[in-house]
């Protein structure tokens, strides 16, 4: 059958188009000239330029093309994106601080900023628009317990307190609970589900949550609870003695045994990779590859995998890293290393599919950790601290021209999350938002 | 419970019950309209929906018959495609000429839920995709010349972000 959503009538094509977002509506618009004229609708980019706080106010210079011009609304959001990249180029930015927020448990994911304090309440703050504000105050289902952490994820909210965990979903810039996942008396329980741990007792917790998924590791067992389509889908499964639990933003590991790991997606699917246990220090993936860091005998070097597409893994050596980040879309991997032999902080960009490696000094010998965040597709934002100190360097670097555009000193802070639209810091019981949307 | 016959353009006919009939506004418009009794021996022809889908139709229809009216329309509401229901997602594994019929009939019938479940289901199938990889999932054509591909990437060039 060619083309069924070409051949629908346009008023059905609308119907579909309304539940995507910008980026999916433009590559619509990139499929073929039926497709175009379907996603190149004013009302569909003025309810995604309207959530978004942008206005259609500018006027627009169109350079003659052999098609219709998009239409203005969808050039307010273009013109919006455009900008905010600029000002990350430039390094312009609006700073807003919040006060009285308890350092841990606060995070980010770049459409909502969620924290607790003395108060035992949960803030939730919107960050669409130019400065974050607060749309809602949650009372925890047990308010005798203390947080211990808050993360989200995909629309959700997952809150610890104690045993318990409490997973809510968010609706309309709010979080309505969905359901628990109890500990109690030896057994799990969710309001849908109920798992039995069995009689060894209940040692350690860890958990994970990653993209659509928890993962939560419970003696020999392993929950893995899926949150996709408005369902919590618990499965178990059966791990061994020295399990690790290890997980990026895409996809949790575990190192079971001595032979293998293990890496779990949300949508339960798991595939194996063959490396020793004690080698393998930690990974990242995106949607076609995983990267995973193995070491043996103080070498170091980056594994790559085609999940997808059953390829031969690769391998590049590397120093010993402070820090790797691999791109969430594009297949490039940045590494901060030391090069003992040369007594330098190497950044390296990896091209995985040209198999071509940048090096760049960043002239600093003092650092001993650092973070990388991917700022769309050019920027790549690296934060550095030295020895048991916090972040308190910062580089931004231009993927196109490999050229770093500017670096400096910050106040040493914790880095709560990077994206395109927002730098996240905390220090002390003040959180600060530095906002780059035009 | 009173049943009405409902007819597909095959010529097949349905014995269904009213009320579950009438989840489709077209239908129940129908029967009020025409004043239809209900003891009458009435046969409603559907000439736009074949027996197969006509039947899957009616599975929906029966599945659901005791959920809630769905909400109007919220412009401003958040569009969400995560909370098809597992009921459905099975419902809806099914080939994509079944999937866009039963979109053209839950129009013709008029049947919001299902509406919105299918073509939040073809939402799903283009979320995350390149524009190849939507041409090869729909088998499309690009019909694109050069100097038009060079406009479109242009136009959507600051549109690349998660």
């Amino acid at each position: 059958m060619e083309d069924p959503v070409g051949n629908l009538p346009v008023e059905i094509a609308q119907e579909i188009f309304k539940y995507l977002g910008a980026t999916d509506l433009s590559n619509c618009c990139r499929v073929n000239k039926q497709w175009r004229s379907y996603a190149n609708g004013a009302l569909l980019w003025r309810h995604i330029c309207e959530k978004r706080g942008i206005f259609n106010t500018d006027d627009y210079y169109s350079e003659d093309g052999a098609l219709e011009p998009m239409v203005d609304w969808a050039h307010a959001y273009m013109n919006s994106v455009r900008r905010r990249y600029d000002n990350w180029r430039k390094d312009s930015k609006s700073t807003t601080k919040i006060n009285s927020c308890y350092e841990t448990g606060t995070c980010c994911d770049g459409n909502t900023l969620v924290f607790t304090n003395a108060s035992r309440l949960i803030f939730v703050y919107d960050m669409s628009r130019k400065r974050p504000f607060c749309v809602q105050t949650i009372i925890p289902e047990c308010n005798d317990k203390e947080i211990l952490s808050l993360e989200i994820t995909r629309g959700h909210l997952l809150v610890r307190q104690g045993d318990c965990f409490a997973v809510y979903v968010k609706t309309d810039r709010r979080y309505y609970l969905k359901g628990h996942l109890l500990r109690m008396d030896d057994s799990y329980v969710t309001t849908q589900h109920y798992y039995d741990t069995g009689d060894e007792g209940i040692g350690p917790i860890r958990y994970c949550i990653v993209d659509q998924a928890i993962c939560i590791l419970i003696n020999h067992s392993l929950f893995v609870c899926s949150l996709a389509y408005g369902r919590i889908e618990v499965r178990k499964i059966e791990v061994v003695n020295r399990t690790v639990l290890l997980h990026d933003n895409f996809r949790a590991y575990v190192v079971t045994g001595e032979k293998t790991v293990t890496g779990f997606d949300w949508q339960l699917n798991y595939e194996d990779f063959p490396v020793p246990a004690e080698n393998m220090i930690s990974f990242r993936s995106n949607k076609d590859i995983t990267v995973g860091l193995v070491s043996a005998s103080n070498t170091y070097c980056y594994v790559i995998w085609y999940v997808r597409y059953g390829l031969k893994p690769k391998t590049f050596p590397t120093h010993r890293p402070f820090g790797f980040e691999l791109h969430p879309k594009n297949n490039i991997l940045a590494s901060v290393a030391l090069d003992k032999f040369n007594q330098r902080s190497l950044l390296t960009i990896y091209l995985i599919e040209y198999g071509v490696q940048y090096e760049i000094d960043l002239n600093d010998t003092s650092i001993a950790q650092a973070k990388l965040y991917f700022i769309g597709k050019d920027l790549l934002y690296i934060a550095t601290r030295s020895d048991w100190g916090i972040y308190n360097y910062q580089y931004v670097l231009d993927l196109k021209t490999m050229r770093i555009l500017y670096d400096g000193e910050m106040t040493p802070t914790n880095i709560i999350s990077v994206d395109s639209k927002h730098a996240v810091y905390n220090h002390g019981d003040v959180i600060e938002v530095h906002t780059y949307v035009a | 419970m009173p049943n009405i016959k409902l007819q597909s353009s095959d010529g097949e006919i349905y014995n269904v019950d009213v009320e579950i009939a009438k989840c489709s506004v077209t239908i129940k418009t129908m029967l009020e309209d025409l004043g239809m009794d209900e003891d009458e021996e009435e046969v409603v022809p559907l000439p736009n929906v074949n027996s197969a889908i006509l039947k899957k139709v009616i599975q929906w229809a029966t599945y659901h018959k005791d959920d809630p009216p769905p909400p109007e329309d919220d412009e401003n509401k958040e569009k969400r495609t995560d909370d098809i229901s597992s009921w459905d997602a099975d419902f809806l594994k099914v080939d994509q000429g079944t999937l866009f019929e039963l979109i053209l009939a839950a129009n013709y019938l008029d049947i919001k839920g299902l509406l919105d479940v299918t073509c939040k289901t073809v939402a799903n199938m283009i979320k995350g995709k390149t524009p190849e990889e939507i041409r090869k999932t729909f088998n499309i054509k690009n019909d694109f010349s050069a100097a038009e591909e060079e406009q479109v990437r242009k136009e959507n060039e600051w549109c690349e972000e998660k």
